[in-house]
């Protein structure tokens, strides 16, 4: 596990998958010998959230449900919506680049490939749409949740919301199944007539995506949901 | 749908469940999740179904209301109790496929995970080809037709072509309907020009 008296750069050798994580809490490289603990306190981390986010992302099983659930959800919402930032202003646009480098390097019909495409192409509007439908719905009704909670708010938020459970599991689900999908379609089916080493540059990256996809769920599904849901049964015993 | 491949274990003493853990490695290399507690394993047998679920007894046995739930809501076969010497009798016995002794030694535990894992063969195992059949619903799934469509053209029932679908996805490693679309015109199952 990691702690906060690590040194921050003994942590990116262990798991340099953790750099996109660290960048979203606005830590940039070159931070010397320092430890979390420092880091963290020098530009106003919440130290125990930053470690439960790290320790969640380095290691499936970790899994600080309690603890992580006593954060304000402001918090989590916030380095949801830089993951969201991180999704849509990079790793699609780089993907993105990448497919069409792999197109280009084709030495055959390139139907095959061309296919793979427009498969990514609608993957792509699919998670953009989700990503916004959070942003847009999912994340303003939990903070009108806790706004009318704390009595900022006169209309009770329950009564009134777009947001399904249901539909936002499946679209999680959906998104990942369909990750999933491109890979092993990329790996097992498509005729290999294309540059071996863009193709790899795709598939590594393809591979740290679907892992940051994971744990985003992870985080939306097994903390704010149910961080949610308990605010949501005070509120009704209310009603 | 929800990923099955997945080994749950609910088993309240860390030492124990990476324990068990190292040793169904062996057997099996689906995911293993380590729950502590009765309220996360509920939690997430509600959203998820595990392929297999070992869980000692004690965690639900002074909850009432969540074994109820616990019990309610596990669709899952493969139940197997963890129990040692002094936890022998405990409650819900039959609705359990298998007993797992924890206090036995290294070879009666692997010699129970065998039979264990040998009950219920793994989803894949070496080269899978799909049936004629399952290349026609394949076919029907890849150019849009739903479930009821694809039955009343096949003559058969709704629950057989479902069941068939899961066969395919199982055997090809492919989830969605679009990816069954890709790979049915990759392989020339069916012409581009007739999906949508």
């Amino acid at each position: 596990m990691i702690t906060q008296d690590d040194k921050l750069s003994d942590v990116i050798h262990l798991d340099y998958s953790l750099l996109p994580v660290i960048n979203r809490f606005g830590i940039r490289l070159g931070f010397g010998d320092k430890t979390i603990k420092e880091i963290c306190s020098e530009q106003s981390i919440n130290t125990p959230f930053f470690l439960d986010i790290i320790n969640t992302y380095h290691d499936q099983n970790y899994f600080p449900s309690k603890q992580l659930q006593q954060y304000p959800p402001d918090l989590i919402i916030e380095y949801l919506l830089k993951t969201h930032a991180y999704y849509k202003d990079y790793v699609l646009l780089e993907l993105e680049a990448d497919m069409e480098e792999l197109i280009k390097s084709c030495t055959g019909a390139c139907d095959n490939l061309n296919i793979i495409y427009s498969f990514y192409e609608t993957y792509k509007q699919e998670l953009i749409n989700h990503l916004e439908n959070e942003e847009n719905v999912f994340f303003p009704y939990i903070k009108n949740l806790i706004a009318y909670k704390d009595g900022k708010l006169d209309a009770n938020p329950i009564s009134n919301t777009e947001f399904s459970y249901t539909n936002h599991q499946t679209e999680h689900e959906n998104v990942l199944e369909k990750l999933y999908d491109l890979k092993n379609i990329i790996i097992k089916y498509l005729p290999p007539e294309y540059d071996t080493n863009i193709c790899n540059t795709l598939l590594y990256k393809l591979f740290m995506f679907d892992k940051d996809l994971n744990d985003h769920e992870r985080l939306e599904d097994r903390i704010l949901v149910p961080l949610i849901e308990r605010i949501e049964t005070s509120l009704k015993q209310e009603l | 749908m929800n990923y099955q491949n997945v080994i749950l274990i609910g088993e309240p003493s860390y030492i124990i469940s990476r324990g068990l853990a190292e040793l169904i490695q062996d057997y099996s290399s689906a995911e293993i999740i380590f729950f502590e507690n009765i309220f996360d394993v509920i939690h997430y047998i509600k959203h998820y179904t595990p392929f297999y679920i070992f869980i000692n007894p004690s965690l639900y046995e002074d909850h009432k209301n969540e074994t109820r739930i616990f019990f309610d809501n596990t669709r899952v076969e493969n139940r197997i109790a963890l129990v040692n010497n002094s936890t022998e009798h405990f409650a819900n016995k039959n609705k359990f496929s298998h007993i797992l002794e924890i206090d036995k030694q290294k070879e009666q535990i692997t010699k129970t995970l065998e039979i264990i894992f040998s009950a219920t063969p793994q989803q894949s195992s070496g080269k899978e080809i799909l049936s004629d059949r399952e290349v026609e619903v394949l076919r029907l799934i890849a150019m849009g037709y739903t479930n009821k469509n694809i039955g009343d053209k096949l003559f058969i029932s709704t629950h057989t072509v479902i069941s068939h679908r899961k066969n395919i996805t199982a055997k090809l490693g492919i989830r969605t309907v679009s990816g069954l679309t890709v790979y049915a015109v990759l392989n020339k199952l069916v012409p581009r020009d007739q999906i949508k």
